[in-house]
C-alpha cells in the first residue's frame, strides 16, 4: 500500500510508510476530537466554574481552619458570592459541586481540623426553580454560616428552609 | 509495505525522511496544545503561607495547645506553661492532634523551649522538618522557614514564675 506525498523535488510522489499511519491517525484523533475542542472550551471552563470554585473552596477551607483556632464560641457568615454551587463539607475537605456539568471539585485546599474539635460534616444546596441545577435557574444561593460553639464546629446554610 | 528504518546504503531511506518530517512537525503542535489548555484550566491558588500563619495562630490562641488554659473564664494565657504540663501537654502528641498530622502535609513545626533547668524540643512532622531545614536558602529550594522567639514563664506548682524562650520554627514546603 502506498500513500503519495507531493514533497519531492524530482518530481517523483514519496511513500509514507504504513507503520507510521497508525500513530499519525490516533495523533490526528487527538489533536482534533479531544485537544481542540478542549482548548475552545477551556475559556469557559476557567472563566465560569473552576477558578471559581477553587477560589471558593480555598476561601471555605482557609476561614474553617482559622475559626477551629478561636478560643471562644464563634462563627462566621461567608460574605462572598457562593455562585450556583453545591457545597460538600467532609472530613478535611470542602468539596464544590456545579450540578448543571455534574462536575465535582475536590481542591487541594484541605480544612486543617484541629482533631481535639468535633466537626459536623453537611451538604449544602441552593434553591432552584426546577430540578436543572443552573446558573438560569438559580432562586437562592447558599449562604454559609461556620460556626464554632463548645468543641463543636459545624455548617449551615442559612437561606434552607 | 516498506519498512525502512535504518539506514540503506545511500544514508536515510526516503520512509525515514518523511516520518521525521511529520514527528517534527506534529511533535511541537501536540506539546503546545496540551500545555495551554493545562495552563488555561489550571489557575495557580496557592494558601501555603497562609496556612503556616493559620497554625502558628492556633498553636498561640487556641485551648487545646501547649499553654496554660484558665479552664473557668477559658482563657490561654500564650505567654505561660505550667511546669508541670511539660511532660504531658507539652509534647508531639498534643501537636499530633493540634494541627492533624494525617492532613496535614506541607507545614513541619519545631520547638524549643528553654530556660536554665529545662531544654526540651519537640516537633510536628519531624521528616519533613528535617529533609526541609537544610535545603532553605539553596537556590531552587520549595522549602521556606520561619523563626519566632517567644518569651514564656514557666510556672511552678507554687505559683513562681522563671522566664524561658520558646522558639517556633516552622518550615513550609511549597
Amino acid at each position: 500500500m502506498q500513500y503519495k506525498l507531493l514533497l519531492s523535488k524530482r518530481g517523483a510522489t514519496q511513500k509514507i510508510p504504513e507503520w507510521l499511519l497508525i500513530p499519525l491517525g490516533w495523533l490526528f484523533i487527538i489533536i482534533f476530537f479531544i485537544l481542540i475542542p478542549l482548548l475552545l472550551i477551556s475559556d469557559d471552563i476557567k472563566e465560569n466554574t473552576i477558578f471559581d470554585r477553587n477560589l471558593l473552596v480555598a476561601d471555605l477551607a482557609t476561614i474553617s481552619t482559622a475559626l477551629s483556632n478561636k478560643p471562644v464560641d464563634s462563627y462566621i457568615d461567608y460574605p462572598g458570592d457562593t455562585l450556583w454551587f453545591s457545597y460538600i463539607i467532609e472530613e478535611s475537605k470542602v468539596k464544590a459541586v456545579d450540578g448543571s456539568n455534574i462536575l465535582v471539585l475536590e481542591s487541594n485546599h484541605v480544612i486543617l481540623e484541629d482533631k481535639n474539635l468535633n466537626y459536623v460534616y453537611a451538604e449544602l444546596n441552593p434553591k432552584f426553580k426546577n430540578d436543572i441545577p443552573s446558573e438560569e435557574n438559580l432562586i437562592q444561593p447558599v449562604k454559609i454560616r461556620i460556626s464554632k460553639e463548645e468543641n463543636v464546629v459545624g455548617y449551615e446554610n442559612l437561606n434552607a428552609d | 509495505m516498506q519498512i525502512k528504518m535504518f539506514k540503506n546504503k545511500k544514508g536515510f531511506s526516503e520512509d525515514m525522511i518523511v516520518a521525521i518530517f511529520f514527528i517534527m512537525l506534529l511533535i511541537p503542535i501536540y506539546i503546545s496544545l496540551d500545555t495551554s489548555i493545562e495552563s488555561s484550566i489550571k489557575t495557580p491558588l496557592t494558601t501555603t503561607d497562609m496556612e503556616s500563619s493559620l497554625l502558628y495562630d492556633r498553636l498561640t490562641s487556641s485551648e487545646n495547645s501547649i499553654f496554660y488554659v484558665d479552664e473557668e473564664i477559658g482563657r490561654v494565657y500564650s505567654w505561660k506553661i505550667q511546669e508541670e504540663d511539660i511532660e504531658s501537654r507539652f509534647t508531639e502528641e498534643t501537636l499530633n492532634r493540634l494541627f492533624d498530622k494525617d492532613k496535614n502535609s506541607d507545614i513541619a513545626f519545631k520547638l524549643h523551649l528553654k530556660n536554665g533547668d529545662i531544654d526540651k524540643v519537640i516537633y510536628f512532622k519531624k521528616e519533613l522538618f528535617e529533609i526541609g531545614e537544610p535545603l532553605v536558602g539553596i537556590e531552587g529550594s520549595r522549602y521556606s522557614l520561619s523563626i519566632n522567639p517567644l518569651p514564656v514563664s514557666i510556672v511552678s506548682p507554687e505559683g513562681a514564675e522563671k522566664q524561658a524562650t520558646l522558639t517556633v520554627y516552622r518550615v513550609v514546603s511549597k
